[in-house]
């Protein structure tokens, strides 16, 4: 444990490489997990709930209930993750709490069981990423914070596209319910990838400086309102929700436009449209990670918003079902670009505050917000004037959060090439 | 008498309870907590399926019954004086639950499961809403088929609606809209040629 924080301390290959390797990998693969879990987790909860003989309202109230709960948790469980000693038991709690979450929706389909494990669900997910971000920092150290959240992006986009392929072929062959059940046994490896972290909880302080100090302890440490009232963060803020609000419903409406026109081929091709874009955040994050710290954060948040214009564009120029999801594909750029850069310009702005958690939770709350407004307004414009109309509106809200972000956000880079460490 | 009589309520309630649970398909135990919450909370409980098949027969009998002997019909509690046709308890392997039901094609591929019915003011039933398609819940479009176009197999497990219309012939019909005001499209298989799959509306 010793030698593990001797290595943060030092910048030499030697320390570097060495005793990390383990936790390292093992943190890897605990992203694959986690992002293996959460694809149960997605809409597929809808499917589960129609084979249960719930109505379309129930379902939807449903959903709503996970969506609201987890918008009203992004803030208190950030802060909860700040004022959490050990970083690694919150991300162990929460994992435990999807276990509990899957078994609940397996077993018993009823309402009360079903809102429960939404709102266990809603909350955990909210601490979870925090956690992760925060034992990023403590893998890593501030400054090559981006290679390990490249690293991070590639292992969960990974998982993602195996945990789709898995649980499609479970639902499809066995039953959705035993979806849930598979879920519920991907925790299990996720929370045994914890125990190799064990020796990163004492070094925690010392890599990542005041962000994960437990409560009054680092001498930089801000008030709270000081850190959410910076005009950086807000503006980051305000940039991911606006592009979540242009990129949260182009896979629905052209996955749709599939199922219309590509007929026995469309379950395929719309697998293809979810797993494509993971391989491409596989193969880029990691330079995208090594880019932020080359050329900085904000060329590739502006590469990342582009691609959302792109998309929308030429979705609405294409029909041929192999060019949709090739388009699809685009979207792997801009999800490893988001993916790499949001904890990453969060760490920036707010990673010495000591409210860095709490910080990543308002971007979070941001996000969902854009998440959850888009969606029915997109579906509507697409209802009412056609997928066109939604396709150009999605892609001038992308433009917008371009906009927003060549004005309005700094570059968020810290100075200079030195160690960003106390 | 009255004692009797309480007794067949009791005994149909209890083969109500027994039918609403075997036709749900909840696994294992829970499933008598199921129905209590289906009762409780209609809108949110996977209700319809529940008080289908039998459980209509119970609460009436608990008012003063308007009849003057029951006893030589034992099998039904529940005399009313406007139905000549008091309803029976059905046979589990005679009904087809509908809700959340798998709809098959004519080559027993998976099209969808049925999220709504459709009925006109008589109460006939005239389209099956299908959830159809879609990967992992991404992508599906809820289509309004011809209520005459299914067949019903009783018994049959998770073969029992079939559905007399290929993918190709309800892939490009037009979206069912709960919210849509004038026309429901309703496809059947002469529909299907109408609507060209190149140019659907989303």
């Amino acid at each position: 444990m010793s030698a593990l924080v001797d290595a943060k301390q030092r910048t030499g290959p030697i320390f570097d490489r060495a005793p990390l390797r383990a936790p390292e990998r093992a943190f890897d693969w605990f992203n694959f997990f986690v992002a293996n879990i959460q694809t149960g987790f997605g809409p597929f909860l809808a499917v589960h709930l129609t084979a249960q003989g719930w109505t379309l309202t129930a379902i939807g109230f449903a959903l709503s209930v996970g969506t609201v709960s987890s918008l009203l948790s992004q803030l208190p469980a950030g802060a909860l993750v700040d004022a959490a000693r050990s970083k690694r038991r919150v991300a162990g709690l929460s994992v435990l709490a999807f276990t509990l979450s899957a078994l609940l929706l397996a077993i018993s389909p009823l309402p009360l069981p079903v809102y429960v494990a939404q709102v266990l669900h809603g909350f955990s997910s909210c601490t979870l990423g925090p956690a992760i971000a925060a034992l990023s920092i403590a893998i890593a150290g501030q400054a090559s914070l981006g290679l390990r959240l490249g690293r991070n992006a590639r292992y969960a986009s990974i998982g993602n596209g195996v945990g789709a392929a898995l649980m499609g072929t479970c639902g499809y062959f066995i039953s959705e319910q035993a979806v849930f059940f598979l879920t519920a046994l991907l925790t299990l490896p996720a929370l045994a990838l914890l125990v190799p972290l064990k020796g990163l909880d004492a070094s925690l302080p010392l890599a990542a400086d005041a962000a994960t100090n437990p409560p009054g302890a680092g001498p930089q440490r801000v008030s709270v309102l000081h850190v959410l009232a910076d005009r950086r963060l807000l503006v980051f803020a305000v940039c991911a929700m606006v592009f979540t609000f242009a990129n949260a419903p182009l896979l629905t409406i052209a996955t749709s436009a599939l199922t219309a026109r590509a007929g026995d081929l469309a379950t395929l091709l719309i697998a293809a449209c979810i797993v494509l874009p993971q391989l491409v955040v596989a193969l880029v994050s990691p330079a995208v990670g090594r880019g932020a710290g080359l050329w900085g954060r904000k060329p590739l948040l502006l590469l990342g918003f582009a691609m959302v214009s792109i998309r929308g564009v030429l979705l609405g120029m294409v029909s041929d079902p192999s060019l949709v999801v090739l388009v699809q594909a685009l979207d792997g750029i801009a999800a490893a670009c988001f993916g790499v850069l949001v904890p990453l310009v969060t760490c920036d702005i707010a990673g010495r505050s000591g409210h860095f958690n709490l910080s990543l939770g308002a971007v979070g709350l941001a996000i969902g917000i854009g998440g959850t407004l888009s969606p029915p307004l997109a579906g509507w414009i697409a209802d009412e004037f056609g997928a066109a109309a939604a396709y150009a509106t999605l892609s001038a809200t992308g433009l917008i959060a371009i906009l927003i972000a060549v004005t309005a956000l700094p570059e968020t880079r810290p100075a200079g090439t030195r160690a960003e460490r106390g | 008498m009255k004692v009797s009589r309480r007794r067949w309520c009791t005994a149909a309630f209890a083969v109500a309870l027994a039918v609403a649970c075997t036709t749900r398909n909840v696994p294992t135990e829970p499933d008598l907590a199921s129905v209590e919450l289906g009762d409780g909370m209609p809108d949110a409980a996977p209700a319809e399926s529940t008080p289908k098949p039998a459980p209509k027969p119970k609460p009436k009998p608990k008012a003063k019954p308007a009849q003057p002997v029951t006893a030589p019909e034992p099998a039904n509690p529940e005399p009313q004086v406007a139905a000549p046709e008091p309803p029976k308890p059905l046979n589990a392997d005679e009904i087809v639950p509908i809700l959340g039901k798998k709809v098959l094609g004519p080559a027993g591929e998976d099209l969808g499961r049925v999220v709504n019915v459709l009925v006109d003011q008589a109460g006939r039933t005239r389209a099956a809403v299908i959830d159809f398609g879609g990967f992992l819940g991404v992508g599906s479009r809820k289509i309004a088929v011809a209520w005459d176009q299914l067949t019903f197999k009783p018994g049959a497990g998770d073969r029992q609606l079939v559905l007399n219309m290929t993918r190709e012939q309800i892939q490009g019909a037009r979206e069912y809209k709960e919210r849509a005001a004038d026309q429901v499209d309703v496809a059947t298989p002469a529909t299907a040629g109408q609507t060209p799959a190149a140019k659907p509306s989303n």
